[in-house]
């Protein structure tokens, strides 16, 4: 269509207000990352929500670290008292709770003084066998003896009372179970603070009242975290953070930068790639189409999902690569044609099938289980249909007809090549896939959402550093009951606990100082049926060795009266002296705290055995919930392996179906589907011969390739079939071209998962054009041949 | 007039003068707090000389939850400033040792159990009390005690800490009239509770094995 020149300035104008509009709003449009838009699948999803509600996402870990390794009394001085000026700092800012720091003063005499006060509320069907040895004449003999020297020896002012009130020690015995109540951490408390081993470091924790999965939320309490740090450490104090925090900074950093250096590169590696290919100022135009169409393309986008992340804006890099093909197509077709009316009847089919199946293809992956491929599925369709259509109306009324210099017309497709040249391409493409198909049983896939994070040098060295000061041993899991009512959930957590105490002894749970109303009162009524029994035998042999050893005749009345009495069965968590409370704190979520449910967390090591019991355990009860990094790496490579056959599959079917139902012809569509084939055999055959091991990015690259392959299959089957333009060809090239630049720049950023994009579909891509342009018009020049051969 | 009134105020002043036999100026500086002050200056200036000693001990303790007071008596050996031992030997043997900041207790037939006082606050109460007594350094104990002289070469000292003072009601310290060391401690408990332990034969200044701060056991 001739367009009038005003009609033309009218297209570019009307384009180019909406893109102004567009940019508008894209500045109002909330661009930010939630790492668990990487999940797939509800299931992994749900577990790091409750990850989240156990405030573990928010937790930041603070280790204040004295410079330089001194020793000298001054420095240990200073770094308690920066302990504690921090730890107030925490505790009064209103950005952060559950802060942990200290244990309060005098809290071993009040824990001692709370557990012997309710020993029958506490001590189980195990335990009365300890106690049961206790009370034998030996039991006696040895308690006696032990409580004799100790009342005569200088630590024996002040005992007394204690002695008297629990003279065989069973407090003490129970004591033993509070371990369970110390992290994994090697903590050595001094002074009421959390001290390391070699007492050079102290350990604060703390709770973010924002969410650290969230970067601009992250970079807030990062800049807050520092104006406390100034204001409360002394100067030979070095703080050091680990936990979320630290991942999502280096997380979005590592996408930022990887924005703002790649895009400007990718797109001057295009414009230069236009120039030199096209030789006309007028490769500004062409450029301009993806141009044109990101920024309404990015408003819809946040439309349908209220924000748009960094990772998919990433992926906007690759865009334009995809969106500058139809123009290039349309504009070499137009510049080497005398009519451009006809060439544009003839190039409609071609490019409405390419944009058919390319819009296909992301709509498939509409379908998938990680919230960000769905984002950026949509921001790729909305693009691409916006580019097709700016396209369709701008490049025409730009190109002048045979302004493409007579040097860089090549032969035309319909050159042809012997049939032996076109057999042997064949053959060796043949060969090329059959490898590609036998290399795929030997593809591993990783599940773990570890290969997805991209933290810098520093993140691991002070993880590796923390692990080495605080004794932290592997991967921990955490076992979670939920429930809405605490007394259940307090019984579930006890049966768990005692589980635990008899599999293992490296675990974390409130259990021991926290039994439910129904097993505090098994408890008590255990112990009154014991006493009731054994107590005039057991007072009798007892008394009997107490006097003979000096002891009074009354002075262990107030043990044997204690024997009798039952404290009530009660809610304990009211009741806890603070030192229990600020242990128990990291280990119950109330509903306040956690939005709905009472959370009681266990903490602990596994090995492959206890781990597959916990699986069993989990699938048994629906208030029991595994947290372990093993299980979503399992669950994520399920959902990895189903995602990449199922859309893999519905998305070279829908290809495919278009492309037979345009052609209707074996070997058309198979000419067509070649670039698409030599993609995938070629992805497959690298992933195997490097040891690569795929992930969810992967999946989502192989479906984008499949829809970009086949692009160029389209464009080669219908310039040799209606002969539309004998650069047909070159304009494929540049595509391909443009396409490896868009993923050769994303293969040269930081964050893992643009790196994967980059690498994986370089490889694709630079197999389907070659392909393209060699072995799919050898099968389309082979079919006319026999075709021919045939007539004739 | 006037002369009445000049001898009304030299007998009104010399009245007082009588009742008040100390001039109202050094009002706070009594006899009792002189002999005090005198009493600790020459039992710091004697444990300034002492850099080590060993005494044999014999303690009385009076507990209501004994139906007689129970005797042990036993050996103590100091290295100032942080090193002690306490050793029992009659009539159930046993051991306290402090080494500065560590420290271990041992009985016979049983492994040591050893402490650290920056962790075990039970342990640490334990130090603060012996070495408030074997220090020497009493005037430093003013700002946790009360100290009261009662004659004799004897402090009473009385904890002002409420902690302190819900273990140990008093301390009564009677010092030797010659070289000033600890002759004889009663402490006090709440409920009516009571300690003697008397020293003697003591040593000072002799060489001791670091041993004697290391091992239990086993020494003789």
């Amino acid at each position: 269509m001739a367009l009038t020149r005003a009609k033309s300035y009218w297209l570019w104008a009307t384009a180019l207000l909406i893109t102004v509009l567009a940019l508008l709003l894209v500045s109002r449009v909330n661009i930010n990352d939630n790492a668990l838009d990487l999940l797939p699948g509800e299931a992994v999803r749900g577990d790091l929500l409750l990850l989240k509600k156990l405030g573990l996402m928010d937790r930041i870990i603070i280790t204040l670290s004295l410079d330089n390794n001194s020793n000298r009394e001054e420095d240990y001085q200073a770094l308690k008292s920066s302990t504690r000026k921090l730890g107030n700092s925490l505790t009064e800012s209103p950005h952060f709770t559950g802060v942990l720091y200290t244990l309060p003063h005098r809290s071993e005499f009040e824990i001692y003084q709370f557990i012997q006060q309710r020993l029958p509320l506490y001590l189980s069907e195990d335990d009365m066998v300890n106690v049961a040895e206790l009370t034998t004449d030996k039991g006696i003999e040895k308690a006696l003896l032990s409580a004799f020297t100790l009342l005569n020896s200088p630590a024996g002012y002040g005992m007394q009372q204690l002695i008297q009130q629990d003279p065989l020690g069973i407090t003490a015995l129970y004591l033993d179970k509070l371990n369970h109540l110390r992290a994994e951490y090697a903590i050595q408390v001094e002074d009421g603070l959390f001290h390391s081993n070699d007492k050079k470091h102290t350990l604060l924790i703390a709770e973010s009242k924002k969410g650290l999965t969230d970067a601009d939320s992250a970079r807030e309490i990062e800049t807050l975290l520092q104006t406390i740090f100034t204001q409360s450490l002394s100067p030979q104090i070095k703080p050091m953070v680990i936990g979320s925090l630290p991942h999502t900074l280096a997380n979005a950093n590592a996408v930022r930068s990887d924005l703002k250096t790649l895009l400007p590169l990718a797109t001057i590696l295009l414009l230069t790639l236009l120039l030199i290919s096209l030789r006309s100022i007028k490769a500004l135009l062409v450029l301009a189409i993806p141009f044109l169409a990101a920024p309404p393309a990015i408003i819809i986008t946040a439309e349908i999902y209220q924000n748009v992340s960094a990772l998919a804006l990433g992926f906007g890099i690759v865009l334009l690569g995809i969106a500058v093909d139809f123009a290039i197509h349309l504009y070499f077709g137009l510049a080497s044609t005398e009519n451009q009316e006809d060439f544009l009847k003839h190039i409609r089919r071609p490019i409405l099938l390419a944009t058919l199946t390319t819009g296909s293809v992301f709509t498939v992956l509409l379908f998938s289980q990680v919230p960000s491929h769905r984002q950026m599925a949509t921001l790729a369709l909305a693009g691409i249909v916006l580019a097709v259509t700016y396209a369709w109306f701008l490049i025409p009324s730009t190109v002048k007809h045979n302004s493409i210099s007579k040097q860089i017309v090549t032969a035309p497709v319909s050159t042809q090549p012997s049939t032996r040249s076109s057999l042997i391409k064949i053959i060796i493409w043949s060969i090329f896939i059959i490898c590609g198909l036998l290399a795929w049983p030997h593809l591993s896939y990783n599940g773990n959402l570890q290969t997805l994070d991209a933290p810098n040098t520093i993140v691991l060295e002070d993880e590796k550093r923390f692990r080495a000061i605080w004794g932290q041993q592997g991967d921990q899991v955490f076992v979670v009951i939920t429930s809405n009512n605490l007394d259940e959930a307090l019984q579930r957590n006890y049966k768990l606990y005692q589980y635990l105490s008899a599999n293992t002894s490296s675990f974390q749970s409130v259990a021991p100082i926290l039994p439910s109303i129904s097993d505090q009162q098994k408890n008590s009524e255990r112990w009154k049926e014991y006493w009731q029994g054994s107590l005039p035998d057991f007072q009798q042999r007892f008394m009997a060795k107490a006097v003979a050893m000096g002891f009074s005749e009354k002075g262990f009345l107030p043990f044997f009266q204690s024997l009798q009495n039952l404290p009530a069965a009660e809610s304990l968590l009211d009741q806890f002296p603070p030192g229990l409370k600020t242990l128990a704190s990291s280990m119950i979520r109330l509903p306040q705290e956690s939005g709905d449910q009472f959370l009681l967390p266990t903490t602990l090591t596994v090995d492959n055995e206890l781990y597959s019991t916990l699986l069993s355990l989990e699938k048994s009860d629906a208030n029991i919930t595994l947290l372990a990094n093993k299980k979503w790496r399992n669950q994520v490579e399920k959902l990895l392996k189903k995602d990449i056959l199922v859309l893999s599959l519905a998305a070279a079917l829908v290809i495919t179906l278009i492309i037979v139902v345009n052609f209707r012809s074996f070997c058309i569509t198979l000419a067509t589907m070649a670039p698409v084939i030599s993609a995938l055999a070629a992805m497959i055959l690298f992933s195997a011969i490097t040891g690569r091991e795929l992930n969810m990015m992967h999946l989502l690259m192989g479906i984008m390739v499949i829809g970009l392959a086949v692009d160029y299959g389209i464009f080669v089957t219908c310039a040799h079939q209606w002969q539309i333009s004998g650069d047909s060809l070159k304009a494929i090239s540049i595509c391909a071209m443009s396409s490896l630049i868009g993923f050769g720049a994303l293969s040269l950023a930081h964050h893992p998962a643009l790196n994967s994009l980059g690498i994986t579909v370089l490889v694709g891509i630079g197999t389907a054009w070659p392909t393209a342009i060699i072995v799919s018009p050898a099968m389309l020049n082979l079919k006319k041949g026999t075709r021919d051969h045939a007539k004739a | 007039m006037i002369q009445k009134l000049l001898f009304l105020a030299i007998v009104l002043t010399v009245s007082s003068a009588l009742h008040n036999p100390v001039p109202m100026t050094f009002a706070n500086s009594t006899p009792e707090s002189l002999e005090k002050s005198g009493l600790l200056a020459e039992i710091e200036n004697q444990a300034a000389a002492i850099k080590s000693l060993t005494a044999n001990f014999t303690q009385i303790r009076n507990l209501s939850l004994f139906s007689t007071p129970i005797t042990f008596s036993g050996r103590l050996a100091v290295e100032r400033p942080d090193r002690l031992r306490w050793e029992f030997l009659q009539p159930l043997p046993s051991v306290l040792i402090f080494n500065k900041k560590t420290g271990q207790r041992c009985s016979p037939g049983s492994d040591p159990v050893k402490f650290n006082l920056h962790n075990d606050p039970i342990m640490r109460m334990v130090a603060e009390q012996l070495w408030t007594w074997l220090k020497g350094d009493y005037g430093a104990l003013e700002k946790d005690y009360s100290i009261e002289y009662l004659g004799n070469s004897t402090l009473r000292l009385s904890p002002k800490i409420e902690s302190t003072a819900n273990v140990i009601s008093a301390i009564t310290i009677t010092f030797e009239k010659i070289n000033r060391q600890v002759k004889k401690v009663i402490i006090n408990e709440p409920e009516g509770d009571k300690t003697v332990i008397t020293f003697s034969e003591y040593r000072l200044n002799d060489t001791l094995s670091p041993s004697l701060f290391i091992t239990c056991f086993g020494l003789d």
